[in-house]
Parts: structure tokens; C-alpha cells; sequence
């Protein structure tokens, strides 16, 4: 975010006011703000793909119709990410629907083995970006938002609304499937 | 691994603190276990490698297209009129054709009857409804 030297910076609560009014050039300094972190999630839970864009700003387009009734009783930032990984579970669950129809499903513990083929010339980043996305949407959420998004364990809890001890013992199991994984390719 | 509780301890001290008893037990067990140090080196890596591996390009139009979106719905959402404003603007409608019809009604019957009467511009007739109804009525009644 750039700020100016002794010029205020507009709180993400006086952007929503303003937005709630019909400022239309308010909500798009809400976009603005945060369509990193809200792509980043996105891409994190369902790879590089053409739908990634569009959910994007389907999040955006949600939380406007949503406004009125945003009262701010968690973060505009968590509001959103929540938005972001709803709409993502979703796309997953539409892409499983898919492949099942396709007699192209397999699932076990844990691991979803998506068609998300990992090349001999991969460079690590992608290699591990793949993995990530073979991983069950359940573990998916939380490693993504601990550790690419950045999130504390505390944040990540409060997003997905879920008790700090889920978090982690899910973070645990995450991790644990993609060293599985990734032993094969880094170790 | 074969001790999953020193294993699970190792993963949650990456994410949330240890009590002094935890930290102890998982600093004697890397002392002393080849296989916890391995893991501990290999999920560091896996965590700063997945930490580096956030990669996406944001369109450069992206708040444009979203703002876009949103009026485009907008506008959509305000051409499609509910059932009770669609029933009275058909009803202002009908009632403008309606009045457009009495009116030349008037006018015809007020030009047909040669007469200014409210009667005649109305269309009411002077004679008995049997008259009306039956038009044989008067030439009958004549006769007798």
C-alpha cells in the first residue's frame, strides 16, 4: 500500500462507509488493498488455473452485494479470505463432481491425487505449488493460509472457523502428506 | 517416525509455542534421533519452499473489471421490473387506451345521433329495453 507522508491514510472502516454510501472509487481502493492477498489464497487452495481470476473477483463482487450487512465483526481481511476460500471449496467441489462424472476420481487418506502432473524439468517452487494442490481440500486451506498467506495459527483458526488445536494437528497432517510427496521429488 | 507424538510436537513447534516440558522433550529427542533431525531439516525446507511458491498474475484491469461487474449487475438487476410496478405500468396502460376509446365513442355517438345529449353521447337509448331486445316490439305494439 503507498502512503504519503503526512496525509492520512483512509481506515478499511472508512472505505466501507464510503462504499455503503456509493463510493464507488472507495471500494475499488478495498480491491485494491486486498486483491494480493485474496489471489494469493485462491491460487494457493486451487493452482494456476483460468478460473482463478474469475473467483478473484467474484470475491469482491460478493462482498459488495454484502455491504449492508457487513458489520464488522472480524477484519475486512478475514471477511474476505473466508469469501475467497468458501468460493474456492466450492470450485473443488464442482471440479470433483466433474471428475467423478468423468470415472477419473481417487482419493486416499488424505491425498487427492488431482491430474496436476509434476514434469522431471519442475523447478522445486512448482513442484511444491503442485503438491500442495493434490493435497484434500481440508489440509489445503489451513497450509495455505499458515503458510503462504502468512496467517498465525490464531488468524488461520479464526477464517476458517475452526479451534487453534484443528489448526494445527491439520497442519501436522498437511505437512506430514506432502513430505510423503515430495520425497520422491526433493529428498 | 515411529514416535508420532515426538513427530506431531516437532510439526507444532513450527506453528505454536511449546511449554518448557514439550521443548525439552523435543530438544533431547533431536539429540539424540537422526530420523526427528532429517524431518526437522526436510519440513523446514518444505515450509520455506511453500511460503516462496505463492506465484499468480493479477490482471493489471482487475479493480476495472470487478467495479465493471458490478454495475453491469446492477443495471441488469434495475431493468427487471417487479411483478407489482409491471401490473401499474400495464394498468396506466390499459386505462390510457380505455379513455382514448370512450372518448371516440362519444364523439361517434354524439356525430350519429345529430343531438347533444348526454344520453346520446353516452349511447343510451330512449326506448324500453324489450324495444331494444326485440325489434319487432313497437311494429306489434302499433298494430294493436
Amino acid at each position: 500500500m503507498i502512503s504519503i507522508p503526512g496525509v492520512k491514510e483512509i481506515t478499511d472502516s472508512e472505505l466501507i462507509e464510503k462504499a455503503k454510501n456509493g463510493d464507488q472509487s472507495a471500494f475499488a481502493e478495498i480491491v485494491r488493498r486486498y486483491k494480493k492477498k485474496v489471489s494469493s489464497t485462491i491460487y494457493g487452495m486451487l493452482g494456476k488455473c483460468d478460473e482463478a481470476q474469475d473467483i478473484g473477483q467474484e470475491v469482491f463482487i460478493r462482498f459488495y452485494n454484502a455491504l449492508n450487512n457487513f458489520r464488522g465483526d472480524s477484519s475486512l481481511s478475514t471477511y474476505l479470505i473466508r469469501i475467497a476460500i468458501n468460493l474456492s471449496l466450492n470450485e473443488i467441489r464442482r471440479r470433483k463432481i466433474k471428475r467423478f462424472l468423468s470415472f477419473d476420481k481417487i482419493l486416499e487418506d488424505g491425498i487427492e491425487f488431482a491430474d496436476t502432473s509434476i514434469r522431471d524439468d519442475s523447478d522445486e517452487k512448482e513442484i511444491v505449488h503442485k503438491s500442495i494442490a493434490k493435497l484434500s481440500p481440508k489440509y489445503r486451506s489451513v497450509l495455505v493460509l499458515r503458510l503462504i498467506d502468512g496467517y498465525s495459527t490464531e488468524e488461520t483458526a479464526k477464517i476458517l472457523n475452526l479451534p487453534s488445536g484443528t489448526v494445527l494437528s491439520r497442519l501436522a497432517r498437511a505437512q506430514s502428506n506432502l513430505r510423503i510427496y515430495l520425497k520422491e521429488y526433493l529428498f | 517416525m515411529k514416535n508420532k507424538k515426538i513427530e506431531l510436537l516437532l510439526y507444532k513447534s513450527f506453528d505454536s509455542e511449546l511449554s518448557k516440558e514439550e521443548s525439552e522433550s523435543l530438544n533431547k529427542e533431536l539429540e539424540s534421533s537422526d530420523e526427528l533431525r532429517e524431518l526437522y531439516s526436510q519440513t523446514s525446507r518444505i515450509r520455506e519452499l511453500a511460503a516462496d511458491s505463492a506465484s499468480y498474475g493479477i490482471n493489471p484491469f482487475f479493480e476495472e473489471i470487478v467495479l465493471k461487474k458490478i454495475n453491469e449487475a446492477s443495471t441488469k438487476n434495475s431493468s427487471i421490473p417487479g411483478m407489482s410496478e409491471q401490473l401499474v405500468h400495464s394498468f396506466a396502460k390499459v386505462a390510457f387506451t380505455a379513455t382514448i376509446v370512450l372518448v371516440l365513442l362519444v364523439f361517434y355517438n354524439l356525430n350519429k345521433g345529430n343531438n347533444l345529449s348526454i344520453e346520446n353521447a353516452l349511447g343510451k337509448s330512449k326506448s324500453p329495453i324489450e324495444v331494444a331486445f326485440d325489434p319487432t316490439f313497437n311494429l306489434i305494439w302499433t298494430q294493436i
